[in-house]
């Protein structure tokens, strides 16, 4: 393998007398400042080695789906074919640990290639969608034939708002555990996805209508709420630092 | 680095001095003032904290550090430049600012980085890393995350890219040897 022997662009005479001498003291001293007001529960969680933090993040989602599924799990159990049940969750959960990867990329790790993260965003956007096309999964249960008449906004508006409750806060787990809190752009977006679908797998639980239009309207657009609020929340804050 | 993540006292010293001079030339191609090359120095320091516990024994520090260092300062410049579409400011950050005078080496010198800001990203991170670093193909593959065949064609067309930037200014300090030498 070739090794650069030669400087035949001349570029680094160029750069030898470059203006680069900064005050070396005054600067570690800002770092050793930084290094020490990593305090605090926030500063405990960032500091985590990275399977740690991925870890505190995949446990954060297990226990509030388990809490779902405990306090308000769907009325339809019984009925519900068990290997539909399977890959919607295993889909939305794979997906999941996706999105949380990318979200908690430590920056030692080459950030991914443009096509890499629309690709995956896209992805993270359109499986719900898709969960949501597809055939009703049964139609055996009074509760799961609700949400397509009259009811369609109300019911869709509560699931919506109940998958955005428990998204929140998983935002908030995996946006502390995010290691670059001035964050770049698509870690906030990938953090915002793992919110939205957290919601969307907790819906899944809770929610006992089986409508493809319901779960079109009040699930999958959980993800999307997300990515919507964060790029809010992140734009007002802005314009205020400004 | 195992010192320091042993929280051994005087380690993060240790590794300032070794690494700063690195970081400080990186970062400053491109930055307007020192107080922003200043930032980013302390910034990459900052991730490499919180970075430490993933850090594993017997594992090379510099291709870790440079990542870091590439991260931030991508970061840094795409922020600076959704700043400057939004308000509409002028480009200030292409030529360093307090050169010491002479007036041909400076001159060249702001016309190689006129030239060097034209290129995209990831050409210019190429010729910064191989010709001004001089780190080798396969460690610029690796810190860019890409392969060497990639991180080759970029240099390649990175160095085209440059000298036709240069000869449009008539200030050429290329040849055909630094192509020669990308291809190879």
């Amino acid at each position: 393998m070739t090794e650069p022997t030669t400087d035949p662009l001349d570029l680094r005479s160029l750069e030898s007398d470059a203006p680069t001498e900064l005050d070396a003291g005054a600067l570690f001293e800002g770092v050793a400042e930084q290094v020490a007001a990593e305090k605090g529960l926030a500063a405990w969680l960032r500091n985590r080695a990275t399977p740690e933090r991925l870890g505190i993040a995949i446990i954060s989602v297990v226990a509030i789906s388990l809490l779902v599924l405990l306090l308000t799990g769907r009325v339809d159990w019984p009925v519900y074919p068990l290997p539909r049940m399977g890959w919607m969750l295993g889909g939305l959960g794979l997906l999941y640990l996706l999105m949380v990867w990318i979200a908690l990329l430590p920056a030692y790790k080459p950030t991914p290639q443009r096509v890499v993260i629309v690709g995956l965003a896209a992805l993270g956007l359109a499986l719900p969608f898709v969960q949501g096309l597809l055939p009703m999964a049964h139609d055996l249960h009074t509760m799961s034939l609700q949400g397509a008449g009259d009811d369609l906004l109300s019911k869709a508006v509560a699931c919506f708002t109940f998958g955005s409750i428990v998204a929140i806060p998983l935002v908030v787990i995996v946006a502390l555990l995010d290691r670059d809190r001035q964050g770049s752009g698509f870690r906030r977006l990938f953090t915002a996805l793992c919110g939205g679908l957290a919601g969307i797998l907790a819906l899944q639980l809770h929610c006992p209508i089986t409508q493809p239009i319901h779960l079109i309207w009040g699930h999958a657009t959980v993800a999307t709420g997300m990515v919507l609020m964060v790029g809010l929340f992140h734009a007002v804050r802005g314009v205020r630092r400004r | 680095m195992a010192r320091y993540v042993a929280d051994e006292e005087g380690a993060l010293r240790a590794l300032f001095d070794r690494y700063v001079s690195l970081l400080t030339r990186i970062m400053a191609r491109g930055m307007a003032t020192q107080a922003e090359t200043g930032d980013l120095v302390q910034k990459t320091f900052l991730q490499l904290h919180r970075a430490r516990h993933d850090f594993r024994a017997g594992a090379k520090l510099r291709p870790w550090l440079m990542t870091i260092a590439m991260n931030v300062k991508r970061q840094h410049l795409r922020s600076l430049s959704r700043r400057r579409e939004d308000t509409l400011e002028p480009d200030g950050h292409t030529a360093p600012v307090s050169a010491p005078y002479d007036p041909e080496v400076t001159d060249k010198r702001r016309r190689v980085r006129v030239a060097l800001a034209t290129l995209s990203d990831s050409m210019r991170e190429v010729i910064e890393l191989y010709w001004l670093e001089g780190l080798s193909f396969p460690e610029v593959a690796q810190i860019m995350g890409v392969s060497l065949s990639a991180v080759k064609v970029r240099a390649h067309r990175g160095y085209a890219k440059l000298r036709a930037q240069l000869e449009e200014t008539e200030c050429n300090p290329l040849n055909e040897r630094g192509i020669q030498e990308s291809e190879r």
